[in-house]
């Protein structure tokens, strides 16, 4: 028996690699700003946690697999965890995230294609558990750190040091005259996620290059906002406290690169429908009775859990709904 | 708006041989004659066979023709083997061929097609079993002119040729099977072939065109019933058994011709394409033409050494240069071969999203990986039709067609194979029952002055309403819910009937497609926009 009995003479449209640059063009515009408000320390952040994953990636799956093969997913991981972190945060932390992203994220489970949780996920989670101090030291937009200190001065932070006004949601206070600079992000957080304009315009390269799907993504912001207008629990207008919540925090980051992750979400229509309603569902429940950080995060490791089951209750019914099982 | 079927792909349009000449290729060397089961040969090893000279006869009737003059080689259980002597030698015509349309009747027609060896162009299976499997069970056929597969050109080319024949054999059929209406199915870009065909079914009752969305892999004849008929037709039993039997333009052609001519059907049409060859041809060359001469004909390329392979490009099986065409096949590929890929699969789930059977190929990827071939079994292993659109789409490169195709050939070599349960299937079971009220064969006696050899010699205009029997059996046999299931077709073909205008249609092909809701459909949608931008660069390129 050979594996080689029908050759494709016919060109193939996309590979892994071709999908995973266009994650990699989709983080861009997040990227660039946040250099504009955070400074070069950002790409710096970002590389140490690719560089990391890059050669952790390459070596555990020469471990497993005995055999080199080098795909660009465990950049897009590495930049993810970079871009979901503060920018003051020592630099091997970010390598250290995406180090465990990696090895217990991908390798320990056969490699790419094989995770069941969300690799950068895991790494944020990871370290928000671990060093906690760090991963929550936001600073002032344009309080400009140096790109190659390894770790921030401890004076030079406390004077850039601020909260973000998502804690301030958090405890039910809707300030309306920061929406827009949520939007635009001119905020403190952390790196790539502190613009939702410059990640819906990732979001839509993706949905434009068909890379993710319109559906789920479409019914993600649908029901979160429905769940924010119906359940206001500020002292403010729902429709600002809608604002608020679909503009702040890492919601717009979440559902732009791990919602629409392939390996850990359902693989059919209906399944990723039901899963982008369930991440909806959790990550308002999470924002509102659980911690403030990185919620966002701890309920995609949650749904992680569930896609497979999902998926596996809604295999669709074969065409003409009969199973053969003979020739 | 087209036809559409469900699932399927638009692939990006390439060149094919749709406008040019059928070329004539009569000389290989050698070629194989296929017996099919139960048939033994009635020559022997040594022998002389001349041209259409029968060389094999089944139990059932079913007659194999020599389809080369010259010396028997080989002569075994499946296969005989002819050594062209290049001497044109051709055995006489049949005696007993049907003179006038009043000789067809279902026996007639059943004992025609197995006299003149008339086989399905796609299926490889004798002619005379789809029409009894049909006879009874149907108010329809259809013929088939849509060919999915890239490259392929030659049955539009056969179309545009023979339409006549085409749409006489059509009658034939529609005769000998007690139907009164007769669908072609054709893609909604096919104007010539189009105009080809109207041109000659106008004087006909009960013949229509469908114009279908041009989709990889509509040519199946579940997709093709799909589109034209909204249905899924179940895969417990075959599309004849179901009712609708469809049959290809070829078969249809070779049909009328043997029965004209009374000489058996012996030549394929095929499209020869690949890298390996300078352009895409259509070809007619005798069945069992050795793969070697049919290259060296045509002449491949200097550049890389030519491997050769049947079928479409998405669903290809490599064949040696020493092999020989079969019955079914329709493309014979020449390319450059390459080492095999080693794929990993994301689940980005496009192979699920785009299979026409609602199968989930990556779990087949899984039980092949892990080597549990009959869990799959339930996932609908056995409905794939193998289209290859899976590997086709796959991002990680995995080659799924050929796995799916290994567990298949892995599970089927042990002998326990239980006997399928037939289903009754709701969806046709009351037309089955509307048939089989006007089971009794249909009366052909007014029609005595209808002469099959005069309509062939190029009376095609005499064939007018009044004088077509099936004309009358219509106005007689009127059926509520026939009517009913035959006015959609007529509704749709006729909204989707092609204008004779070539170039206006291609253009606008892509562009008026809707946005659809289902995930699937969008997915294909923006298939068709990519593939429209970069129909240029990507127009040579195959591997």
């Amino acid at each position: 028996m050979t594996t080689n009995n029908t050759p494709l003479l016919f060109k193939r449209r996309d590979t892994i690699n071709t999908v995973m640059v266009n994650v990699l063009i989709a983080m861009l515009p997040a990227l660039c700003w946040s250099v504009y408000v955070f400074g070069f320390r950002s790409i710096s952040v970002c590389a140490a946690a690719t560089l990391s994953a890059m050669v952790l990636h390459t070596v555990g799956d020469i471990l497993i697999s005995r055999k080199v093969r080098f795909d660009l997913s465990c950049v897009v991981t590495g930049v993810l965890v970079g871009m979901a972190m503060p920018v003051s945060v020592p630099l091997w932390l970010p390598a250290a995230a995406s180090a465990f992203a990696v090895i217990v994220g991908k390798i320990f489970f056969g490699g790419t294609g094989g995770n069941l949780f969300n690799p950068a996920a895991l790494g944020i989670c990871f370290s928000y558990l671990t060093f906690g101090g760090y991963m929550t030291a936001f600073t002032k937009p344009f309080a400009v750190l140096p790109a190659f200190y390894i770790e921030i001065p401890g004076e030079m932070l406390d004077s850039a040091r601020t909260v973000t006004s998502f804690e301030n949601l958090r405890a039910g206070v809707v300030d309306p005259t920061c929406i827009s600079e949520e939007l635009y992000g001119l905020v403190p957080g952390s790196i790539g996620t502190v613009s939702a304009l410059m990640l819906f315009i990732g979001l839509v390269y993706l949905l434009l290059t068909r890379t993710v799907h319109f559906n789920s993504a479409l019914a993600f912001l649908l029901v979160y906002t429905l769940l924010s207008l119906t359940f206001c629990y500020a002292d403010y207008e729902p429709t600002q406290f809608m604002e608020l919540q679909l503009l702040s925090g890492n919601l717009m980051f979440v559902l732009t690169f791990m919602l629409n992750d392939y390996t850990t979400t359902p693989t059919t229509s209906i399944g990723r429908l039901i899963f982008a309603a369930l991440a909806a569902g959790a990550i308002f429940a999470v924002r509102a009775f659980g911690m403030v950080d990185y919620c966002e995060f701890f309920a995609v490791l949650v749904l992680n859990v569930l896609s497979p089951i999902i998926e596996k209750h809604t295999y669709p019914t074969v065409f003409g709904a009969h199973v053969r099982k003979t020739l | 708006m087209a036809l559409r079927s469900t699932g399927g792909i638009v692939l990006p349009k390439t060149k094919n041989p749709s406008k040019d000449e059928i070329l004539l290729y009569d000389c290989p060397a050698l070629a194989e004659i296929r017996l099919p089961e139960l048939c033994a040969p009635v020559v022997e090893k040594g022998e002389y066979v001349r041209r259409y000279q029968k060389v094999a006869c089944g139990e059932d009737g079913f007659s194999v023709y020599a389809s080369i003059p010259g010396k028997v080689t080989v002569c075994a259980k499946d296969r005989i083997i002819i050594e062209n002597d290049m001497s044109q030698k051709t055995a006489e015509s049949d005696a007993n061929k049907p003179r006038t349309i009043d000789d067809i009747n279902y026996e007639s027609l059943i004992e025609y097609s197995r006299r003149y060896g008339i086989t399905g162009a796609y299926s490889g299976v004798p002619l005379y079993r789809k029409i009894s499997g049909a006879y009874g069970k149907c108010s329809r056929i259809i013929i088939n002119c849509i060919e999915s597969d890239p490259y392929s050109g030659h049955v539009r080319a056969l179309v545009c040729a023979h339409a006549k024949e085409i749409v006489l054999g059509a009658k034939i059929l529609m005769i000998g099977m007690g139907v009164k209406k007769c669908v072609f199915a054709l893609g909604a870009s096919y104007s010539a072939a189009a105009s080809a065909i109207k041109e000659h079914i106008s004087d006909v009752p009960g013949m229509v065109i469908a114009g279908i969305k041009e989709k990889y892999p509509v040519g199946n004849e579940y997709l093709l019933l799909n589109a034209v008929y909204g249905k899924e037709i179940s895969r417990s039993r075959s599309t004849a058994e179901s009712g609708y039997p469809v049959f290809s333009a070829e078969t249809v052609c070779e049909l009328f011709n043997a029965l004209r001519s009374g000489l058996p059907s012996i030549y394929k049409v095929l499209t020869v394409a690949g890298k390996g060859f300078s352009k895409p041809y259509a070809v007619r060359v005798p069945q069992g033409c050795a793969v070697a001469d049919l290259a060296d004909f045509i002449g491949t390329t200097e550049k890389f050494d030519v491997s050769f392979a049947f079928g479409g490009p998405l669903r290809s099986v490599p064949v040696d240069r020493g092999s020989f065409l079969e019955r079914n096949t329709n493309m014979l590929l020449a390319y450059k071969s390459k080492k095999p890929s080693d794929g990993t699969c994301i689940r980005c789930a496009r192979c699920t999203s785009f299979c026409p059977m609602d199968l989930v190929p990556f779990l087949f990827h899984d039980s092949y990986s892990v080597g549990r071939y009959s869990d799959v079994v339930g996932r609908g292993l056995y409905n794939c039709i193998e289209c290859g659109i899976c590997t086709y789409v796959c991002v990680g490169k995995i080659d799924l067609l050929a796995e799916i195709r290994a567990q298949k050939s892995a599970l089927n070599a042990p002998e326990e194979l239980a006997e399928e349960q037939p289903e009754t299937i709701s969806d046709t079971s009351d037309e089955n029952a509307v048939s089989a009220e006007e089971e009794k064969p249909l009366d052909h006696e007014s029609s005595a002055e209808e002469i099959l050899d005069a309509v062939a010699d190029g009376i095609l205009s005499s064939i007018s309403e009044d004088e077509v029997p099936v004309e009358t059996v219509e106005e007689a046999a009127e059926d509520t819910v026939e009517e009913a299931a035959e006015e959609h077709v007529e509704e749709t073909a006729e909204i989707t009937a092609l204008e004779p205008d070539d170039g206006k249609i291609e253009e606008n092909a892509g562009e008026d497609i809707p946005a659809p809701a289902v995930d699937t459909a969008a997915e294909t949608a923006g298939e068709t926009d990519a593939s429209e931008e970069s129909e240029a660069e990507k127009k040579d390129d195959n591997e």
